[in-house]
């Protein structure tokens, strides 16, 4: 994969996880769940941030930034805390996957936000209560 | 040359490496002769070793300090039992001294953190894009693990 492929697999994998973080901001109780609440607001804003930074990468290697879908398909039903927070955590175990794909996929200032971004996500990833593994990012 | 099971290629310049044998496992190549990803993976075995000998020794060890000697095992052996001769060992220093630390100590802490820096930094050298892969998704083990950690005094 080109680094500029690997980017843009990055930002279409943003998008969806802004979308579906959006949907589950919607659905979460800021009244019964607070702190879930409070735990996707705080996900949600990292996302949208990740997502302008690689709109920008992307358009630094002159090439137009892959605009995001009208609408992502759910992980799981979401009619409970268990199944938002299930939703949520699929969400991170997926950028994971991507981040360490970028990882691989890049050099210099790309790569060293790949990695950068890849540890950060692997330690937020752990407050949704993904279990801390031996080769984040690395689906072996 | 195959490194753990992830499609990773690592060369010695001038000819294949093979796996040696056991008389001849003791004597690494020479810097000049190997690639600049089998220098980085050395580079990574000598980090993680001094990590794994100061978590060895620490006193009043918790789950947290015990699964992070253990995740650095698990990396040292993925990175050892792969390419053992083409770890290039350290001339001049031979196994790391560690001082004899708390686990709460703000120093252990630091080290680890540093280490987190260190593994993210040999992630950026690598050459090859599965070994930049498995550094970063070492650091990214490390840090997860340090989330756990007790809180420093």
């Amino acid at each position: 994969m080109s680094p500029v492929d690997a980017l843009q697999a990055a930002l279409a994998g943003e998008h969806a996880a802004v979308y579906i973080y959006g949907v589950l901001g919607g659905q979460v109780s800021r009244t019964s769940q607070p702190q879930l609440a409070r735990l996707i607001g705080e996900l949600y804003e990292v996302h949208v941030g990740r997502r302008d930074r690689l709109t920008l990468l992307v358009h630094a290697h002159r090439t137009q930034p892959v605009a995001a879908a009208p609408a992502y398909r759910l992980p799981n039903p979401l009619r409970d805390p268990a199944q938002l927070r299930a939703a949520a955590r699929q969400v991170e175990e997926r950028c994971l996957q991507i981040y360490g794909q970028t990882v691989g996929s890049t050099a210099g200032a790309d790569r060293a936000w790949a990695i950068s971004t890849l540890v950060t996500a692997a330690t937020q990833a752990l407050a949704l209560g993904i279990a801390p593994t031996d080769y984040p990012g690395m689906s072996v | 040359m195959m490194l753990g099971g992830v499609g990773i290629t690592l060369a010695v310049t001038g000819c294949q490496f093979e796996r040696p044998h056991a008389a001849t496992r003791s004597a690494a190549p020479d810097d000049d002769d190997v690639s600049p990803d089998l220098l980085t993976v050395g580079s990574a075995v000598t980090v993680l070793s001094t990590a794994e000998a100061r978590l060895r020794v620490v006193t009043k060890r918790t789950p947290a300090i015990v699964a992070s000697l253990r995740l650095h095992q698990v990396h040292l052996d993925r990175l050892r039992g792969v390419a053992p001769a083409a770890v290039p060992r350290p001339r001049h220093s031979p196994a790391p001294v560690v001082r004899r630390l708390p686990a709460d100590s703000p120093i252990l802490r630091r080290d680890e953190q540093q280490l987190v820096h260190q593994l993210s930094g040999l992630a950026q050298r690598a050459q090859s894009g599965e070994l930049a892969r498995l550094f970063a998704a070492m650091a990214a083990a490390t840090a997860q693990r340090l989330q756990a950690w007790p809180v420093t005094r």
